[in-house]
């Protein structure tokens, strides 16, 4: 009789651990069953994945709602490009008049998570003197990274140790997440773009 | 000792109950390496880990099953944002196949995103290209199937067969590790689908693959003969993540 209590609380065990595991393949699903939320079907805010700022803070995509958002993805330690995108970024910014620039949000998502950590995004925050209330500089998994690109058209590739291979992509966002516009390559139209994001306003 | 091996069945039976029904026949693609068809630093092999691979692409049956342990991937629920509109467009409804669709035939009009979270499901992964392209290149006899024999027939396949959704799995010949129907049934989804930049517009891009599309790039390429890898990179390269295509389904390794 003891015998067969011991199997029973190790047969119950085992369906513990089982419905655990189960639990675990939950949290990769990009939505949550129960989740009602108010966003637009198209909206990158359905995307609810965890990452962390600069700060170390969590947010989610979400978090960012109610103001337009212009986005890139880069890598801190990248030499060529990614500087031009983030100058672009910069001068869509500069070109916003003063009394609207902070009604729009600018987030840098890091495709290299080994080196990208929250401190090094600061970093490369502060080098790059960005202010802290516009900027959001994300960090998180490579899975999280891969439905990001793959939702901005981002393609990327690592090529070496230390660099990636990628698109240079400046996408827009309305309030509610929508996608608004996408410039490629270096040669956009900034005061288009400007007009785009004060329209959404 | 009968009373144990009783309740032992009774929680295995209980589990694939409350379990998902994924499991599927896998064999193991041994580690090698192989030279891509395209390749940012030219001819350099890839080495490829082991990995394990389901012998056939996922099922419309298989795939019933997550949609209807997971109802936010049926088909009227998904976010357009994860699915175009034809997600699932010839199923009958949202965990109904209906008269027209095969249950044994791979599971096809799926995004990437759809795909992704079904081997997530089952504590899988989608296969990345060199996985793919490594396991995909074995004949019968070869895991480096490179006879001129092979390759007429690769091309006869992807000429012909292709997008034929219609088929149940399972019905061509097992190549050298086990694998069926990797050429000729369906194109198949690969996590990294959006790593080689071979877009009409990747000469804008950051791309080190930029000799693809450049005058000559084929001259560059490891392999011209090799029709068959040349047109599924380009159809990756066309492909975007929430696309839901007739010929397009999926198969998974191990994480």
């Amino acid at each position: 009789m003891k015998n067969s209590i011991y199997i029973f609380v190790v047969a119950l065990a085992t369906i513990f651990v089982s419905c655990q595991s189960n639990a675990h393949r939950d949290q990769h699903n990009l939505i949550p069953e129960e989740q009602v939320d108010s966003f637009p079907e198209t909206s990158i805010f359905n995307i609810e994945h965890k990452w962390l700022n600069q700060f170390g803070d969590t947010i989610q995509l979400k978090d960012l709602a109610g103001q337009p958002i212009v986005m890139a993805m880069i890598y801190t330690s990248c030499n060529f490009s990614c500087p031009r995108i983030v100058a672009d970024m910069r001068e869509i910014e500069s070109l916003v008049p003063n009394d609207q620039v902070d009604d729009i949000h600018f987030v840098l998502i890091s495709i290299d998570p080994e080196v990208d950590q929250p401190d090094t995004l600061k970093a490369f925050m502060i080098k790059n003197v960005m202010d802290e209330n516009r900027w959001t500089l994300l960090t998180g998994t490579t899975d999280q990274i891969q439905d990001i690109a793959a939702v901005l058209g981002f393609k990327y590739k690592k090529s070496t140790l230390m660099d990636y291979a990628h698109s240079n992509l400046i996408t827009e966002f309305d309030k509610q997440g929508n996608w608004l516009h996408q410039t490629e390559g270096f040669d956009g139209d900034k005061k288009e773009i400007v007009r785009i994001l004060l329209e959404a306003l | 000792m009968k009373k144990t091996i009783a309740i032992l069945l009774f929680t295995l039976v209980f589990q694939a109950v409350i379990g998902q029904s994924c499991n599927t026949k896998n064999v193991a693609v041994l580690q090698g390496s192989y030279i891509p068809m395209y390749n940012d630093t030219s001819n350099v092999e890839i080495d490829v880990e082991q990995f394990n691979m389901d012998v056939t692409a996922v099922t419309n049956q298989q795939y019933l099953a997550f949609v209807k342990a997971n109802p936010q991937w049926q088909k009227s629920k998904v976010k357009r944002l994860f699915a175009e509109a034809s997600y699932l467009s010839h199923w009958q409804n949202d965990t109904l196949l209906g008269p027209n669709v095969l249950p044994d035939a791979p599971v096809v009009f799926v995004s990437w995103f759809a795909a992704k979270a079904y081997s997530h499901w089952c504590g899988r992964a989608l296969p990345t290209v060199d996985q793919w392209e490594y396991a995909a290149r074995a004949d019968h006899d070869h895991p480096n199937g490179n006879s001129e024999a092979f390759k007429n027939k690769l091309l006869r396949l992807y000429e012909s067969k292709h997008h034929n959704h219609q088929t149940a799995v399972g019905k061509g010949e097992e190549n050298y590790w086990g694998l069926q129907d990797m050429h000729g049934l369906i194109w198949e989804w690969n996590l990294d689908f959006n790593s080689v930049l071979i877009s009409g517009e990747s000469r804008k891009d950051g791309s080190l693959d930029r000799n693809l599309f450049c005058a000559g790039g084929s001259l560059g390429s490891v392999d011209p003969v090799n029709y068959a890898a040349f047109l599924r990179y380009a159809f990756r390269g066309s492909l975007k993540a929430h696309y839901c295509l007739k010929g397009l389904g999926f198969r998974t390794v191990n994480q």
